[in-house]
């Protein structure tokens, strides 16, 4: 198929869904794989054993530990992937900017990871909004993945949840400060659709290392399904 | 034998290499591309074993750093991903095995003695 028509069939939502799951599935696959290391150490370790080798039962727990270590950091992997499946529910919801932006964070965290870029949540408290709950967690994305790709490799970006009059803002701040390319404008049919259907805007011009999204508190979600 | 063991994954570096050298090899260990090119350059690896997807040099890049170093490594990749694109550019790039995470020990030993095997020309 051309190019061309599968990027106008595939929409950036779906896109980004898809780099989640990847980013996901890809975590899940490391701690699988540390998981069956180190049971396959647990079953050398009985084999030495068996053959008269002596066991270390400090080391045994150890191992062991390692294992169920790996399954705490699994489960929190398939929690957040649970929490980001279930943003599709409902096209309006009433949902938290930090919480957004927590999930948002450490389900790029290994992207970020593999840019060597850092990124830092200013938390503040609870920012409660009612919009779309994927849609918005896209934006957030989306703002990030440009904000990591004007920072490059050995950046920072910082994210910074607020109120304002009426709406809730998001604040990303980039260092290095020459990062200019954060405050290009958003301005592909798709980034303008998806800002029309939060009722958000971007203001990442006047300043050269910021990207400053407002969302309405009580947004009119646009996008409604019958 | 000595091989040449690179993920970022820490406890997975630690739990394999031990793996491996229950199974008599020497490991040598990096979690990063740049360590690993350190050890390429005090001691001859005939196997190297990568992660495909790692912070700072990817790969399939330090692939072609180590080579320089050692003409002579025989590659093998480890990886979390099984993307088609990554698969053909290793293919592409001559490498011995692209292997999904996780692998069972005895097919990965197999893949490394094939891999030094090739290397002799055998």
């Amino acid at each position: 198929m051309d190019a061309s028509i599968e990027d106008g069939l595939l929409p950036d939502s779906l896109r980004y869904f898809g780099a989640m799951a990847a980013s996901i599935s890809h975590e899940i696959a490391n701690t699988l794989a540390i998981i069956n290391e180190n049971a396959g150490l647990l079953s050398d370790i009985a084999l030495a054993s068996g053959k008269g080798m002596p066991v270390d039962p400090q080391r045994v727990a150890a191992v062991a530990a390692k294992i169920q270590g790996q399954v705490l950091r699994t489960d929190g992997i398939v929690k957040r992937m649970n929490t980001f499946a279930h943003r599709v529910d409902e096209p309006c919801a009433s949902v938290d900017l930090g919480e957004t932006v927590d999930l948002v964070v450490a389900l790029s965290s290994r992207i970020a990871a593999m840019r060597s870029v850092t990124l830092e949540h200013e938390k503040a408290g609870p920012i409660p909004l009612t919009t779309s709950p994927f849609l918005l967690c896209s934006l957030v994305y989306k703002c990030l993945d440009r904000a990591m790709t004007a920072v490059g490799k050995g950046g920072k970006v910082v994210l910074a949840a607020k109120t304002g009059d009426g709406v809730v803002h998001l604040v990303l701040t980039g260092t290095p400060e020459q990062a200019h390319l954060i405050g290009s404008p958003f301005g592909s049919d798709a980034e303008k659709a998806l800002l029309g259907a939060l009722g958000a805007s971007v203001d990442s011009g006047a300043r050269t290392c910021e990207i400053l999204v407002s969302v309405p508190r009580d947004a009119r979600c646009a996008v409604q399904r019958s | 034998m000595r091989i040449l063991l690179v993920d970022d994954e820490h406890e997975l570096v630690t739990a394999l290499s031990e793996r491996l050298e229950i199974r008599g090899f020497v490991v040598d260990c990096a979690e990063t591309g740049n360590d690993a090119l350190d050890m390429a350059s005090k001691n001859e690896h005939e196997v190297a074993i990568l992660d495909v997807k790692m912070p700072g040099l990817s790969g399939l890049m330090l692939m072609e750093r180590l080579a320089k170093i050692q003409p002579g490594m025989r590659f093998i990749f480890l990886t979390g991903h099984g993307c088609e694109s990554d698969y053909r550019a290793c293919e592409q790039a001559g490498v011995c095995s692209y292997i999904m995470k996780p692998v069972k020990i005895d097919s990965l030993v197999e893949r490394i003695r094939e891999a030094a095997a090739r290397e002799k020309g055998s």
